[in-house]
């Protein structure tokens, strides 16, 4: 790669970390490029929240301070990554997509997969837009505007961790964390052209986050290529005490596997309940990748509907608990469409 | 604001929030019954078919 690609849009985070580590890249000049983009796009994408402009400098100098002085520089190094507002960040308020939260004290320290990704040589830029308290499919936010989709900003990003999509498919950071209860990252990473990962519950901490429903939450990345989530995912495995149900499992690295490709996956349609109401499009779409993958073969998940309505019983019980106690003195600051009555319905 | 016939869920939010020490602005409450509704609606599929007595618990996961 130039050095005018590592430092563009469109560089993926494995391709930063290499010329960095390398040294034909520096992480201060791939940080100010990042910032460039965001003051330039960010009116329009509404991805981020808060930019960290002054800490993510005091970060690349060290970064590169270290490679020159032969230090080892981490699998990411010098790689920009931004977090949903909901991850605890050092100094601000944990906002969670919320106008209530911003009264909260500022938080003592930064969230643990944010900890682990700088450890990894990582340069958090910021907190990214999202819909209120994770309560949401479609990018909206009542009290900051919607993220808007870089593919076509007239159109929704997909929520609730939006502003993780529009950030990287924007281009404005090559790595972005999001949240999934049923569908967050999965939902904004499909509707934004991009890659992201809902791991397997308990596959990482979630302490230091704002949380939606315990029994369902899941924290994980969104980025521009399966490599970057494996190398990510990589960097932010690991037992933590914290969060009482992460894994106490030996981290199992994802990234060294990435070149077998799909051999020995079994891949199927899903039909039944997966293909009703699928529009001419999205079913044009889902035969794209079966061709692509060799799937030829339907399967049926067993009462998919009823698990479906189970997860909604089970978010509505535990957001509705959580969100008692401002229910009662402060139901006119939650986003005043029909979400509001959702909590209180609960 | 008028109840609800069909479904009465109207008196019941009203007990409910009353139990809970929620108070539910007026502008509101239309809003809260169509959303318990709703979720009334989804809980038919989650208990459609009856459990057996002894199906076990699983209250640890290991992922």
């Amino acid at each position: 790669m130039t050095p005018a690609e590592v430092t563009g849009k469109d560089a993926t985070a494995a391709e930063i970390a290499r010329a960095v580590a390398g040294g034909t890249a520096r992480a201060t000049v791939v940080v100010e490029a990042a910032l460039a983009r965001i003051a330039a796009l960010n009116g329009t994408y509404n991805a981020f929240t808060s930019v960290l402009a002054e800490r993510a400098r005091r970060k690349a100098v060290s970064i590169d301070a270290a490679i020159a002085a032969g230090k080892a520089s981490g699998p990411l190094a010098g790689v920009p990554f931004a977090v949903k507002n909901l991850f605890d960040i050092e100094g601000l308020a944990t906002l969670a997509g919320s106008k209530i939260n911003a009264d909260q004290a500022p938080a003592a320290r930064d969230a643990v997969l944010i900890r682990r990704l700088e450890s990894a040589g990582a340069i958090l830029l910021g907190g990214l837009n999202m819909g209120e308290y994770a309560y949401d499919f479609t990018g909206r936010n009542a009290h900051v505007g919607p993220s808007r989709n870089p593919r076509n900003p007239a159109h929704m990003t997909g929520g609730s961790s939006g502003g993780s999509g529009a950030a990287v498919a924007g281009g404005l950071v090559p790595l972005a964390l999001g949240s999934d209860t049923n569908g967050s990252i999965r939902v904004p990473a499909s509707l934004c052209g991009v890659f992201g990962l809902k791991p397997t519950y308990g596959r990482l901490s979630r302490a230091g986050t704002f949380l939606f429903c315990d029994s369902l939450d899941h924290l994980g990345p969104l980025a521009r290529s399966a490599h970057d989530l494996a190398a990510s995912f990589d960097a932010m495995q690991g037992p933590d005490s914290a969060d009482p149900v992460c894994t106490e499992r030996p981290p199992e690295a994802t990234l060294p596997r990435l070149a077998e490709g799909i051999t020995g996956l079994r891949i199927a349609i899903a039909g039944d309940y997966f293909d009703r109401q699928l529009e001419p499009v999205a079913a044009e779409a889902v035969s794209t990748v079966a061709r692509a993958l060799g799937a030829t073969r339907r399967v049926v998940l067993p009462d998919a509907a009823r698990a479906r309505g189970c997860a909604y019983l089970i978010t509505a019980a535990e957001g509705g608990t959580l969100h008692l106690p401002r229910l009662r003195t402060r139901a006119d600051d939650y986003d005043p469409t029909p979400g509001n009555a959702s909590w209180q319905a609960h | 604001m008028a109840e609800r016939k069909e479904t009465g869920l109207g008196s019941y939010v009203d007990a409910a929030a009353h139990l809970i020490d929620l108070p539910i602005a007026p502008q509101y409450r239309d809003n809260v019954i169509t959303n318990l509704e709703r979720t009334a609606e989804i809980a038919k599929l989650a208990v459609a078919d009856p459990l057996p007595d002894d199906l076990e618990a699983a209250p640890v996961f290991r992922p």
